[in-house]
């Protein structure tokens, strides 16, 4: 019976798809088995109508040219190389298409089963990089980064990270250093992934406990630690062996050349991989991350600041200055978050001049014998317009007490409202007025300067006033980073352990995890130089 | 003065074009297929980003393994790769099936309710066909979301076509009997 409905069911259904009957006129031509037809002959109909789904207009639009660019990299079919493939994965490691991920993953899939099948890619989970399996493992994690969407990429590149992480404390521990620097590889090139997708699907300023920027932050300072652990020899081996290109540090007008400053305390002329690496990502001079470095930021911190920034106005500079004055990342989340606030511009006025009110572009002098000369800055009407009020601007005044017309002041004097929030925050820590810091911070060139001066970093460096008396109400009290990396530093402020009890991890975000206590550098770790 | 209906091209003639290195006709076989390629791959996988990555990788893959002699159906090899695809991604991602939302196009009626009403269709379909085994889902999405014919079925799912035929009937039978027992009501 089955048999024969099958058959039928197929000559109505192509009748059906052919447009010659309906399905009416195909029961009618088979009335006995009109009950079973018609449901199944509605429910192929419903399948064709319900499969009609479409891709994201966002992705059909962009599909081709995404195909477009990535074709050229593929080689004509008949000019195949067999080397090709690994030629591939060693000069672009980073930049691995799905398709070489997968005739990877394919070989070496088959290799695995070649040597247990499906118990091998189970047993692979727990390989180490000294066991056969271990290609399986890596390769069926590039599998899974290559099939998975974005915001899964990021949290199984990060879960991939730890992986490595744990895989080198173990070797470590075991003193294997063979295979430590294609495990330190394989943790940077997960790091850059998921650094690269943070950029672009995380808000980095959603202060949450899970933030993908903070758990990278969290991963580098625990590596941080480990490689720390390491032999000199074997340091310089491995960080010879990931042999990173990194930016040469660009002559700023007016300053000596940076190779004619005095090495910071604490670094030795020793470079530091984790440096190297953080400064070919973010292609910033090796020199600028390790000026960081050597002034008490942990590594973590600074890719922390050094992605922030890309979301922020301020440069990764002064959002960690912001970091040692609100003592906090959750607090610096929240006050960029501050500025990050849309702000839609004023519509330029039409008025004829005469129209105009007189007052409307006078602005508040701030108190003070300030007379700065920032930088020529679009600042939009909000500055001519006084009707409107600017909601950075009224944020800022809000947050630190002063009046709105003292921010707009300042702002249309040409300073950022990061500038602005700096300078407040400074003034709220010293109990000097603000104006002061704009003064300074023209005088010294940069706010990292004012900060020395007033001995917040730096070799001289002192608590600002309050600091001392009272630790920084954060969820985690911060001493300086100022003792972190620096021999024979003081103890940090806030109630902080002494450097020789906490190094290279004293300016830790909240909630961060530190390695283990036997896995804590030296007191100074003394690595990377200037 | 009327213009002229486009020139169609067909497959093995862009696919002839493709073979001498004509980046514009795979281009245009990308075009023509990128939407069913991805709705075989949504209804295989039930993941709408995951589809879409995988429709990218498919036609990567298809460009990478071009046939060096003439194929009977384009359609149908093609399909093959985006079945292998779907295979290789089913086989890392067991167990882990995402339904999100779908778009559904309001051609022609441009009734809003009817596009919700074909959007929740999709998903419960979707839903219901992720509930089969993997024969069954490959051929109802070949044959009745796809629409190949019974031949490309064939060639996709490496059997006859007469095994074809039965394997559809079967599926559709289960199918019925799951959203008659309440699927819809599960999604």
């Amino acid at each position: 019976m089955d048999e024969n409905l099958e058959v039928i069911f197929d000559e109505c259904l192509q009748a059906v798809e052919s447009g010659r009957w309906s399905i009416e006129e195909c029961l009618q031509h088979y009335p006995a088995q009109r009950q079973e037809l018609e449901g199944l002959l509605k429910m192929a109909m419903h399948v064709r109508t319900a499969g009609m789904v479409e891709p994201r207009a966002a992705f059909r639009r962009s599909a081709r040219a995404r195909l477009s660019a990535r074709l050229p990299d593929v080689p004509a079919v008949t000019n195949r190389n067999p080397f090709r493939l690994f030629k591939q994965i060693s000069t672009q490691p980073l930049q691995w298409s799905r398709r070489m991920v997968m005739n990877w993953i394919a070989i070496v899939v088959l290799l695995a089963s070649l040597f247990g099948g499906g118990a091998a890619v189970q047993a692979s989970g727990q390989a180490l990089p000294d066991s056969p399996l271990y290609p399986l493992k890596t390769g069926i994690e590039s599998l899974r980064l290559a099939v998975s969407s974005e915001p899964a990429q990021t949290q199984l590149a990060l879960e991939f990270a730890n992986r490595r992480l744990e895989e080198a404390e173990k070797l470590i521990e075991n003193q294997v250093y063979d295979y430590l620097p294609e495990v330190v590889a394989g943790y940077w090139q997960l790091t850059r992934q998921a650094l690269e997708k943070t950029s672009l699907t995380e808000g980095l300023m959603e202060n949450s406990a899970d933030n993908p920027a903070e758990l990278i932050a969290r991963q580098v300072d625990t590596m941080t630690a480990l490689l720390d652990q390491l032999p000199a020899d074997q340091l310089s081996a491995l960080e010879q062996s990931l042999g990173e290109e990194t930016p040469a540090p660009e002559p700023v007008e007016g300053e000596e050349p940076p190779q004619n400053e005095p090495p910071l305390a604490g670094c030795t002329n020793q470079t530091h991989p984790v440096g190297v690496k953080l400064a070919a990502t973010y292609a910033v001079p090796y020199e600028t991350v390790m000026g960081w470095f050597c002034q008490g930021f942990g590594f973590g911190e600074i890719v922390l600041a050094l992605q922030a920034s890309q979301h922020s106005e301020l440069t990764p500079e002064e959002i960690l200055l912001l970091k040692v004055e609100l003592g906090g990342w959750g607090e610096v989340w929240r006050h960029l978050a501050m500025l990050d606030q849309p702000v839609e511009p004023l519509p330029t006025p039409t008025l004829p001049v005469e129209e105009t009110p007189s007052d409307a572009t006078e602005i508040p002098t701030p108190e003070g014998t300030v007379t700065p000369t920032p930088e020529l800055v679009n600042q939009g009407n909000y500055c001519s317009d006084l009707t409107q009020q600017h909601p950075v601007g009224a944020k800022l005044a809000a947050e630190y007490g002063v009046t709105y017309e003292q921010v707009m002041g300042w702002f249309c004097q040409g300073y950022g409202m990061g500038e602005i929030m700096l300078a407040l925050q400074a003034s709220q820590k010293s109990g000097l007025p603000a104006d002061q810091f704009f003064a300074m911070k023209q005088q010294q060139g940069g706010w990292g300067k004012v900060w020395q001066e007033m001995g917040w970093i730096g070799k001289d460096r002192k608590s600002p006033p309050g600091e001392a008396e009272e630790p920084v109400t954060t969820p985690q009290a911060t001493p300086s980073p100022e003792t972190i990396n620096k021999p024979g530093a003081q103890p940090p402020a806030g109630g902080g352990k002494p450097a020789d009890e906490n190094p290279g991890k004293k300016v830790t975000p909240p909630g961060l995890n530190k390695p283990p206590k036997d896995k804590q550098p030296p007191v100074n770790p003394g690595k990377g130089k200037p | 003065m009327t213009k002229a209906a486009p020139h169609f091209i067909s497959d093995d003639d862009l696919l002839k074009r493709v073979s001498s290195g004509d980046k514009e006709a795979y281009g245009m076989l990308y075009e023509r297929y990128l939407v069913p390629v991805y709705r075989y791959c949504y209804f295989r996988i039930g993941s709408q980003l995951d589809a879409e990555d995988l429709t990218e990788m498919i036609f990567l893959k298809a460009w990478e393994n071009l046939p060096k002699k003439q194929v009977q159906s384009f359609r149908a090899w093609l399909y093959r790769i985006a079945h292998n695809q779907v295979v290789d991604y089913l086989r890392t991602r067991k167990n882990t099936v995402t339904l999100e939302p779908l778009e559904i196009p309001a051609d022609g009626q441009g009734n809003p309710e009817q596009v919700l009403l074909n959007r929740e269709d999709g998903r419960v379909l979707a839903r219901a066909i992720a509930r089969l085994d993997e024969q069954d889902q490959e051929v109802l999405v070949c044959r009745f979301v796809s629409q190949l014919s019974h031949a490309e079925t064939a060639a996709v799912l490496g059997v006859s076509e007469s095994h074809v035929r039965v394997l559809q009937f079967r599926a559709l039978k289960k199918l019925q009997a799951l959203l008659d027992r309440g699927g819809k009501q599960d999604g």
